[in-house]
This record gives C-alpha cells, sequence and structure tokens, in this order.
C-alpha cells in the first residue's frame, strides 16, 4: 500500500481531501478574474435567448466565462420572493457586473445593489420609468431596450 | 394588426397595474389609437388570474388583443391568454415572439439575441473601463412573427401586404392550438378575490393582499385541497365597480371568498346582495358597523377588524379621560361610515354626559374648505376633534390644523381611515410634531419590543420576501397585513374541517358554517383565536366579530414614520 493510499486511512485527513475535491469541482471558476452575475427573470424563449446574447457579447471582447470572467446565471422564473430573497442574500462585493432582463428587476437590482455596474436588456423604456438618468453620470447603468413603436406594431 | 383586421375597433390591452412600463406602452398605445378612432380597453391587473379574469369577464366588448411588455405577462399569462384567444376565435398580438410560439396571432419585435448581444458588449466595455452609453431605441431591426396555426384556426390568410415585408418570419410550433385551448379551465381551483381601493389607497390594498398570501403560504397556496388563484380588484371606493366585481364573483364558479379593504360603504351598500348570493366575505379592514349584522342567520361576512359599534366609544372615552377633552367636535365624513360613527360617538358620548357638536364634510373637500371647517370649530369653543376620515381627507385637515395659529391647534383623536396610506409622508414628521394626533389601531405591532416567537417568525418571512421591507419600520400600512393574516389562518383552520366539493355554494355555504363553529385556536398576530365566529343571529349581534373592544389601543405615528401604539 502506498503512502497516499495509507494517509486515506486516516478518516479525518479523507474527510479532508474529499473536501478538497469537492471544493475543486468548482475551482473551474478563475480566481482574481472579473465576477458577473447575470439574472435571467423569465424562463421563456425570448429571455433565454436574450441571456445567450449578452454571453456572445461578452465574448467579442474576449470575454469568456471561467476563463478570464466569471459568469453566474440565476433564473427566477418571475418568482419575485425568490429574488428578493437572493438579492439581499448577497454582498455588494461579491460581483463586478450584474447583467438584468426587464424593467422591475433591473430597478430592483438598481435600488439594492448600489455602486455595481448595471447592464439591463429587455428594458422597454429606460428613460421613462427612471432606470436611466442622463444627468446622472456617477453610476454606470447601461443597457438595450425592446422598445418598437406602436406606429410600427400597428 | 391594421392589415389582419382594416376594420380595428376596441382593441383589449392586457398589462400589469404596478409596472410603470407598461403603463407607459398603454399610453403610448392609447394616444396612437385615438387618432385612428380605435377604443383601447385597459385590462389592467396586479396577477395573472386577475388579468385572465377580467379579460374573460370582457368578453364580448372588443374586437383583438394586446399583451404588452411587462413582466406579468411573459410568463404562463402568455399561454393562457393565446388559448382565451384561440378557443373565442380573437385575434392576438403580442410585444413578445414567445407568445406566437404559444399561440398569439402575430408580434412585431425586436431581436431578443442581438440586443443581448448588444448589452454583453456594453458590459464587456465596462469591464475594460471603456465608455459606453445605453443605446437609442431605434437602433435594433424589428421582425415581424407570425404563427401560422393560428391563422388557420382564426381562418385568416396573411396579408399580401405582410407577406411583402422582408422581415417576415412564419412559425410553425409543435403545439397543437386544440391541446392549449382544452388546458383553459381544466384545473381543479379556487378563485380568492381581493377587491379593494388599488387607485386611492394601494397601500393598504397591497398590505392586505401581503397578509392574506403570507397565511395561504402555510397552507401551501391550497384550501380544501385545491390551488387558488388571486383576482386582484380595484373598485377605487366606488360601489358600483364594487357592484360589478361582486357580479363577476357570483358568476365565476371557481369564486371561494371575497376580501373586502379599507373602504365601508361598498360593503354596507351591498350587503344584502353579498348575503342573498352566498358571496363568503371576509373583512380585514372596514369598520362600518352594519357590515357584519345583516339580520339573517344566512349572513355570509366576517370581519376582524376594528369595528365602529366600539370604536366610537374607545375613542371618545380616549378623547374624554386621556386628553382631557371636555367639548368634543364629531368631525365625520358623509358616508355610510360616517353615519355608523355618528350613531355609536353620540352614545358613547351621550352616556357620559358630555355635550358635543357635529360637523360632516364630502370627499372632495378641498384644503381651504379644511381650513374653514376647523376655524368654526375653534371658534365654537370645542377643545378636541373626533375624526372620522380616510387618508386624502385626513391630510387636508392636519395641513389645515397646521395653518392654524398655534394655540388655536387642537387635538385630533381620529379613527383609523388615517392610517390607511401614505399619511405620514404627507404630512412628515417635522410638521406633526407641532400637531397632536392619534388615532385607534388593533393591539399588535411589528414595532413592539415584546413580540414572540411566532412575531419574529412571521415578520422575518415578510422581510426575506418582499424587497420593500427590510425591517418592521418599512411595513406600510400594517393594520391591513395584519388582520388579513390572522383572518385567513382562521379561514385554513375551517377549511380543514370540510371536503371539498364541484358545487360551489355547498362549498361556500360549508365554510361559513365551519367558521362559525371553528373549535380548534388559531394563532395570530393580535392574539390566538377561540371560536372568533358563532351563527349570527339579533340576539347575538357580534357573532361574525373576530376582535372585540379589548383588542383596541390608541396609536401614533413616530419620528420614523412608525405606527407606535399607545399601550
Amino acid at each position: 500500500m502506498t503512502n497516499s493510499l495509507k494517509t486515506l486511512r486516516n478518516p479525518i485527513l479523507f474527510f479532508f481531501f474529499v473536501g478538497f475535491l469537492l471544493f475543486c469541482s468548482s475551482c473551474s471558476k478563475q480566481a482574481g478574474v472579473p465576477k458577473v452575475l447575470a439574472i435571467q427573470w423569465i424562463e421563456n424563449d425570448d429571455f433565454k435567448s436574450n441571456l445567450d446574447g449578452f454571453i456572445d457579447g461578452l465574448k467579442v471582447y474576449g470575454f469568456e466565462d471561467s476563463v478570464n470572467v466569471n459568469l453566474q446565471v440565476e433564473k427566477f422564473n418571475g418568482n419575485k420572493e425568490k429574488l428578493s430573497q437572493f438579492i439581499k442574500s448577497i454582498k455588494k462585493s461579491d460581483y463586478d457586473l450584474v447583467f438584468t432582463q426587464g424593467t422591475q428587476v433591473s430597478s430592483i437590482v438598481k435600488k439594492n445593489l448600489k455602486n455595481i455596474p448595471v447592464v439591463f436588456s429587455i428594458v422597454t423604456y429606460p428613460y421613462k420609468s427612471n432606470l436611466v438618468d442622463l444627468k446622472t453620470k456617477s453610476r454606470a447603468i447601461v443597457g438595450t431596450s425592446n422598445h418598437v413603436h406602436v406606429k410600427k406594431q400597428y | 394588426m391594421k392589415y389582419f383586421i382594416p376594420n380595428l375597433k376596441r382593441v383589449a390591452f392586457v398589462r400589469s397595474n404596478y409596472q410603470s412600463n407598461s403603463k407607459f406602452q398603454k399610453d403610448e398605445f392609447q394616444d396612437f389609437f385615438d387618432d385612428y378612432g380605435i377604443e383601447l380597453i385597459d385590462i389592467s391587473e396586479a396577477s395573472a388570474d386577475s388579468a385572465m379574469s377580467n379579460l374573460i369577464f370582457n368578453k364580448g366588448n372588443f374586437d383583438a388583443i394586446y399583451t404588452s411588455c411587462d413582466g406579468l405577462i411573459q410568463g404562463q399569462l402568455e399561454k393562457d391568454i393565446a388559448a382565451f384567444a384561440l378557443g373565442n376565435k380573437l385575434p392576438l398580438f403580442s410585444c413578445n415572439k414567445s407568445a406566437v410560439k404559444k399561440g398569439a396571432l402575430a408580434a412585431v419585435t425586436v431581436n431578443f439575441h442581438e440586443i443581448g448581444k448588444s448589452a454583453g458588449i456594453k458590459a464587456a466595455k465596462l469591464l475594460e473601463n471603456k465608455q459606453t452609453n445605453i443605446e437609442g431605441v431605434d437602433t435594433y431591426n424589428t421582425t415581424i412573427y407570425i404563427n401560422a396555426n393560428t391563422t388557420s384556426r382564426l381562418g385568416i390568410d396573411i396579408p399580401d401586404e405582410i407577406r411583402q415585408n422582408i422581415n417576415l418570419v412564419i412559425l410553425h410550433p409543435k403545439d397543437n392550438p386544440e391541446q392549449i385551448v382544452s388546458q383553459v379551465g381544466a384545473g381543479q381551483y379556487y378563485n380568492i378575490y381581493l377587491d379593494s381601493d388599488r387607485s386611492n389607497h394601494l397601500n393598504s390594498a397591497q398590505s392586505i393582499e401581503r397578509g392574506v398570501k403570507l397565511a395561504l403560504e402555510e397552507s401551501g397556496n391550497k384550501l380544501l385541497g385545491r390551488k387558488l388563484h388571486f383576482i386582484l380588484l380595484d373598485h377605487a371606493g366606488n360601489t358600483v365597480k364594487a357592484e360589478q366585481h361582486l357580479k363577476q364573483f357570483n358568476k365565476d364558479p371557481n369564486a371561494l371568498v371575497y376580501y373586502g379593504g379599507l373602504h365601508s360603504p361598498p360593503l354596507i351598500y351591498l350587503r344584502e346582495f353579498i348575503n342573498v348570493n352566498k358571496i363568503l366575505t371576509l373583512v380585514p379592514w372596514a369598520a362600518g358597523a352594519p357590515i357584519t349584522r345583516f339580520p339573517s342567520r344566512e349572513n355570509y361576512v366576517f370581519r376582524l377588524s376594528v369595528d365602529d359599534k366600539y370604536a366610537g366609544a374607545v375613542i371618545a372615552n380616549y378623547a374624554l379621560d386621556k386628553m382631557s377633552c371636555h367639548s368634543p367636535h364629531l368631525l365625520l365624513e358623509e358616508s355610510p361610515w360616517g353615519e355608523s360613527n355618528l350613531k355609536n360617538m353620540t352614545n358613547a358620548l351621550n352616556s357620559r354626559g358630555v355635550d358635543f357638536k357635529v360637523s360632516r364634510f364630502s370627499w372632495n373637500l378641498n384644503e381651504v374648505a379644511a381650513f374653514d371647517l376647523l376655524s368654526n370649530i375653534k371658534k365654537k369653543s370645542s377643545d378636541c376633534i373626533l375624526l372620522v376620515a380616510n387618508v386624502i381627507e385626513s391630510v387636508k385637515f392636519a395641513n389645515a390644523m397646521y395653518s392654524l395659529d398655534k394655540a388655536d391647534r387642537l387635538p385630533i383623536i381620529s379613527h383609523w381611515g388615517i392610517a390607511g396610506g401614505d399619511f405620514p409622508r404627507q404630512v412628515p414628521f417635522d410638521k406633526r410634531k407641532h400637531l397632536n394626533i392619534s388615532f385607534i389601531q388593533s393591539s399588535f405591532s411589528f414595532l413592539d419590543n415584546k413580540l414572540d416567537t411566532f412575531d419574529k417568525k412571521i415578520l422575518k418571512r415578510i422581510v426575506d420576501k418582499y424587497p420593500d421591507i427590510n425591517s418592521a419600520y418599512d411595513i406600510e400600512a400594517p393594520t391591513g397585513l395584519i388582520h388579513a393574516y390572522d383572518l385567513t389562518k382562521i379561514l385554513i383552520s375551517a377549511s380543514n374541517t370540510i371536503k371539498p366539493s364541484d358545487n360551489i355554494l355547498a362549498v361556500r355555504k360549508r365554510l361559513k358554517y365551519a367558521l362559525e363553529h371553528l373549535t380548534q385556536p388559531v394563532e395570530g398576530l393580535v392574539k390566538t383565536y377561540r371560536s372568533p365566529f358563532a351563527e349570527f343571529s339579533l340576539a347575538q349581534p357580534d357573532s361574525h366579530e373576530a376582535l372585540g373592544y379589548k383588542d383596541y389601543v390608541m396609536a401614533k405615528y413616530g419620528a420614523k414614520d412608525e405606527i407606535l401604539l399607545l399601550k
């Protein structure tokens, strides 16, 4: 029996070893690289496609998940309570940027996670809903809108 | 739309009533439709179930449906509305491509992948500390999506004008429309109606809604083993609208319980309709004495709130005993609620041998009129005011009182309509500290420093659940939540003693009986309820009241806009 296997017969060291392996199963995330939280609000094809687009957009500038950016995707399926609990549970220092979908979620994130840049999408009226204030330059809140004027829809 | 329906006259616009973006979109459509002589039927609701119910109720009043871009719509509701539209041969237009896949006729939308990608590029620039800004809204190309299955089901062709569009995508989704349609109404569920004034007293309405839902979570959002749908309605304090909503309830084969809101008048005026039609009505706020006293054993209205029959006496006695008031002036709104308080306060003051004066006012009172009323009251040598008003008028009286010379200001001892909304924000502490305002409440507060384990557990759930609440100080109009929670706990307990049935009238009748014969103690926030209700009779006129006068206390607003009980 090799020394290393003997070591594993010690229960304390064995559990330490297993714990280390479990820890390292999530070690594919790179340390020291930006952390991005992406909130998928609704689980339908449009929102999923939008999130895929976001990830593709990051790639345009060379940001690949688990290589030079750590992307954490959280899905809420329209559940405000779950979102609220999650937002309250995280620390502001946990993320370098948050990606949001929809006006309501973007507003909640803007209000509760101050000082973190927010990039939103699928917000129909970003100015009217006060998500983006052109006079405020102090905080990065940018994004894209899905607004299609009624003239085009009629 | 114009190519599919050249003579389009009326469009049901389905949207959330609490998301700003959907209101902006509705306004945009309204302005545009006005120019084309098209009527927009605003189906604006707070929940998917309410929106669906409202849509069904308005069936026949529109030629087409449009679902807005808000988050309420873009979940299961899209599918339900598509099924409704198909079942009723109505064209449905949507803001989203996903709705078209679910059976909507058409949508003109941006490419969601493209706008996501553009957002990703912005994020990358931010991560690299490069400058970026929001795109203009017309940056992205639009695509017309049409569901081919739906066109054939509606028996319409895709118009040539649309076929010529280079950005047209015709979808042939796998979903069989017949299958989708068959899902509507197939579920075994009950509808819970919450009808209150969301237009003028949203805080109280939301607070009631939260209390009901918080309690029902404890029964897995089920009653009698069946799932629950919440129908949130807004009668705006208008009895005619409340009557329409009750008629809607009466037609609904799944309607189990109707919760009233802050206003007493709709429940007093419509009391006969409610009881004749066996509409099981729970009252967590409105205090008008006649509400629960329909003179029959067939009385379907149960209250857990302050009861004006006793509130008037508590308010009057507090004024005499604690505020040293010798010559009170009753200032009451012109409504059945004001009338009920006039009677009860008169009885209380007469029994103490105290002379008093009375003034009445209507809901459209302005601050000048409020100022004149208060000046006259002061001239008549009254030394305190017993006020029966809701927030809107209470604010006007408080501001008017503040406008008087300091020496002329009188203490206001108020009914609790004052606590039904954002009074403390409209009359901020800097102003309130120069006024003497107290009001009646039930005897529980989350700010009490003697909360027990049960109370703390409920508070934690509230804080965890709602983004706008981080502590007990943030709970607005807490009365609604507290009473609705306790009342719903009693409902759940009663429902556990009976069997379900497909005959909704039979279920409501059994539930009424169970409420009147409940023996199991129910732990609530205000107290533990032991046999809270009994069968109604003229000899036992309080038998549909879960609280009694011992459960009432007076309160004040504190410096942080919180309600502080004066125990």
